[in-house]
Order: structure tokens, then sequence, then C-alpha cells
């Protein structure tokens, strides 16, 4: 579509589309307490955009597909083995960094931009980046829509949601494993590794302090978001700024003015 | 193995359990367990922690693969369970009608006057007390229409007024709803005033009979007198 060939429509688009699932996704996390296993998750993407690189292919697909066995392997291993899953976590996380950089270390003629990998760089999405999250985006917020109540239910009691559903429960946390692996998957080009979770905690935690129910939280989340995406971006453009710092500055300022708000109306309201 | 089909046994059993093991790194969670659940009856579960009561209920619901051994479940069976408690911790905020009606459970007014808590609906879960929120788990797993109920140490968390009071909204919930129960309960006191019939769990059913038949029972005295001398210790 023509209007996608202005790069500054594809950066905004994008940015609302990563808002808009944050909200959800964020207040999801929470709940199942996925925090560690996103940032995890975020980490090993490091290894999926060096195997790309080393092999010339498309980095979305590669990152995808390296997170989704990173995934798979950290929740039969979290369900079978006795270590900590933290400490797994953690092993992963690092192990796939290391092996990464490596590799990359590997293969001469490489040109790769760490700080756009780490911080992201949402300014260089393409036209097919941008298909590829509007795809993303369209299955996560199906999947929120036909699991939410349930994944609600687990949230609360894993044994009463299992006396419910029965052997479904692992199959739902399995799904949502993948909303999350997709997620990650997609956007941590734009946003960089060691951003894509603020996204999705700092939304949450603030959206908490002022709802009033899963949904609310949900959807101010994704306000929230949505927010810190434009004004992170705009400053990124007048400013210069670095867009994936800018936009977890903003997430963080919000974060402190709903805190300080809260405060003073419980003191003073 | 679980077997879903008719369960034959005299009286109508909803679950029958034979011979059930559980073993977890060479140690015997779950000894030769076996016990029937009839329709309309209540059961209660008695023995001190770690007796193995959490992994019979995990058993009896499939999350949890038994060693060996055989549970037989009628092929309708809807089971109602009420936790211990929610995990209410993690940033969750949920009033209780919404609670309720998580996955299209509709509200039953009748089950919400029975249990007296018609007017808890707009609380959040977060600002119940302990026996309000134990209620309205009772409330919504009833509003599943199961055809057992399990209660898994609903009254842990509440006080000595607290229990009195689910234990009687309990017998009351089953002599309106005839419905099969299966009390599991670390409470002596509540359990042996009114139980017709007590499984006492310790890895294996050490004894089993109505609350009249146990306290004269020399295995029922010796459970909890070792249990009760442990604690002090």
């Amino acid at each position: 579509m023509l209007i996608f060939e202005d790069f500054i429509v594809r950066v905004f688009v994008a940015g609302i589309l990563l808002g808009i699932i944050s909200g959800p996704m964020g207040s999801l996390v929470m709940w199942q307490k996925k925090a560690y296993f996103g940032d995890s998750l975020a980490h090993s993407a490091i290894l999926g955009i060096a195997v790309s690189l080393f092999l010339s292919f498309d980095a979305n697909i590669i990152i995808l597909c390296i997170l989704v066995l990173f995934a798979l392997l950290l929740f039969i291993i979290e369900n079978k083995s006795s270590i900590p899953s933290d400490t797994i976590l953690g092993v992963m996380a690092h192990s796939s960094v290391g092996f990464g950089i490596v590799l990359l270390s590997l293969k001469e003629g490489i040109n790769f931009d760490l700080e756009a990998i780490l911080f992201g760089d949402i300014l260089s999405v393409s036209k097919q980046d941008l298909f590829y999250l509007f795809i993303s985006s369209f299955i996560i917020l199906i999947l929120i829509k036909i699991f939410w109540q349930k994944l609600i239910l687990i949230s609360l009691s894993k044994t009463l949601a299992q006396a419910e559903y029965g052997n479904k429960v692992n199959n739902i946390k399995l799904i949502f494993i993948f909303m999350l692996t997709l997620f990650i998957g997609l956007n941590v080009k734009i946003v960089g590794i060691l951003i894509i979770n603020a996204m999705l905690l700092i939304s949450a935690v603030s959206a908490k302090q002022i709802s009033k129910s899963p949904l609310q939280m949900a959807i101010y989340g994704s306000i929230i978001s949505c927010i810190s995406v434009f004004f992170g971006m705009m400053s990124s453009y007048y400013i210069d700024l670095p867009v994936g710092a800018s936009i977890v500055c903003c997430l963080s300022l919000i974060f402190f003015l709903i805190s300080l708000g809260k405060f003073i109306y419980s003191r003073f309201g | 193995m679980v077997f879903v089909g008719n369960v034959m046994t005299k009286n109508k059993a909803v679950i029958k359990i034979k011979n059930l093991n559980f073993i977890k790194k060479d140690f015997k969670i779950i000894d030769n367990v076996s016990l029937d659940i009839n329709e309309g009856e209540i059961i209660h579960l008695i023995g001190p922690n770690g007796a193995g009561k959490t992994s019979l209920v995990k058993m009896i619901i499939g999350s949890l693969k038994a060693t060996s051994g055989e549970i037989y479940k009628i092929s309708n069976l809807k089971i109602g369970y009420v936790p211990q408690k929610l995990n209410l911790t993690n940033f969750l905020t949920i009033k209780a009608k919404n609670f309720i009606k998580l996955d299209n459970v509709k509200i039953d007014n009748k089950i919400l006057e029975i249990l007296e808590i018609s007017d808890l609906l707009d609380k959040f879960l977060a600002d119940l007390s302990g026996g309000e929120l134990q209620k309205i788990l009772l409330a919504r797993s009833l509003m599943l229409k199961p055809n057992l109920l399990i209660l898994d140490e609903a009254d842990q968390n509440l006080d000595v007024s607290g229990q009195a009071d689910f234990f009687k909204s309990i017998y009351k919930i089953h002599k309106i709803h005839k419905i099969s129960m299966l009390v599991i309960s670390h409470n002596l006191h509540f359990v042996m005033a009114k139980a017709n019939k007590v499984y006492c769990l310790y890895h294996h059913i050490c004894c089993s009979g109505s609350a009249k038949k146990l306290t004269n029972d020399p295995r029922f005295s010796e459970l909890f007198s070792n249990y009760t001398h442990s604690h002090n210790k």
C-alpha cells in the first residue's frame, strides 16, 4: 500500500501495534509471573539475530524459530526438571547471548549495530517487518480473546483451573508461551532486547494502579503504551534521542505520575 | 490409569479408586489407597501434613499421574473444586461477581442466598475476609453444577468461627443439593463432630468409618497423637 511507503507512517503504525498488544500481554505476563521468562526470551533473540546475519536470512523468521525452540525447551525443562526455573532461565538466556556474540565474531565482514540490537531501531521498520507485525498482532489478539478468561483463572489458581479444564491447562499455558514468543520475537528488533520487557511490565504496573478489573488493566496498559510510544518517537524525531530509551523514559514518567497521583489522592482525596 | 464409564459398585459411585500408588523419588506418597465416593455422599479425608492428601486430590482431578492403580470415574463426572486460597497478590484486581462469571459461569442467586453472600458480589476478592472468599469459591464451584465437589483444606485459613460457619454452609448445601463431596481437612474438631464417613490417610488409609467409630479406634488415636506430639516438638 502506498501509505506505507512513507517511513514515518510505518514507524507510527508499528509503534501503535506494539502499544496495543503490550497492554494485555503485559498484564498476562504479570499475572502468570512470567516477567523473567520474557526477559530471557528477549536475551535469546541475540542468538537469532546472529544466526540470521550468519546465514544472511530473514531476521524475523530466524529470531522467531530460535525463540520458539527456546520457549519449548524452557517449558519442558520447567515442568520436568528439579532445578529452579529462574536458574534454568538464567542459564539459557546467558548461554544464548554468549553463543550469539561468538557466532557474530566468527564470520568476517558482518556489519551489525549492537546498539540497535540492545536498544532497538524502530526507524528501520520495513514494509516486510510491518507485515509480520500485523499478522502476529492479529494472531495474538485472537488468542487473547479466546483464552483471556481461562488465563485469568489459571493465574488465580492453577489447581482450580486443572479441576475445571483438566489437561487443557498445560496446553493453554503453552499457547500463552507461544503468544509471548510471537510478541517478543517480532518486536525485539524494533524496541531492543533490553527494552522490550519494560514495555510489557511498566505499562502493566502503571495500569494496575488505576484499574478495577482485569479488562481495564489490559486496556489502560495499551493506552499507556501507545502514549509512551508516540511521545518516545516524537522526542526521538525532534530532539534526536534514542527511540527505545525515550519510550521507556515516557513509560517510567507515566508510572511515576500515576503513583504520585494515587498517593496524593489516598492521602488528601 | 483413569477409566471413564460405569462404576460398578453396590451403591452408585461417582468415583472409585482402586489400589492407587504414587511414588516420588523412591518414596511412597500414596500407598495402595482404595476408596469409593458414592452419589450424594460426604466423604471426609483427614490426615497430618505430608500425608498425601493433596497428591490424592491431584490424581482425582487428573493433574498428577498415579504410578499404578486405577481411578474409575462416571462418564458425566463434573468436578467442582474449592482450593485453600487464590493467588491474589500478583496484581490481579477482580470483583467477586466477575470472578464467579469467569468462563461464562452463570450466577445462581439461589446459591448466593443459601450461602448468604449476595451482598459480596461487588466487592474485590482481595477485600474479602478468609471466610467470605471461601464462600465465593464454594459458590462458583457449585454454579458449575458439579456431581462431585472437592474441598481441598478449604477451611485452612479461617479462624474458629469462620470454620464453624464454613462447615455449616457445606452441610446446608449438601442437604439441599445432595451432591457428592470429598472434604479434606485438618480440622478434627468439626469433622469428628458431624461426619458419617471418614478416611484417615497417612500415605495409606490407616482407618475409616463413622466419626463415632473412629474415635474409639486405636489406629486413629495413634496417628493423631503422634502428629500432635511431633508438632509440639
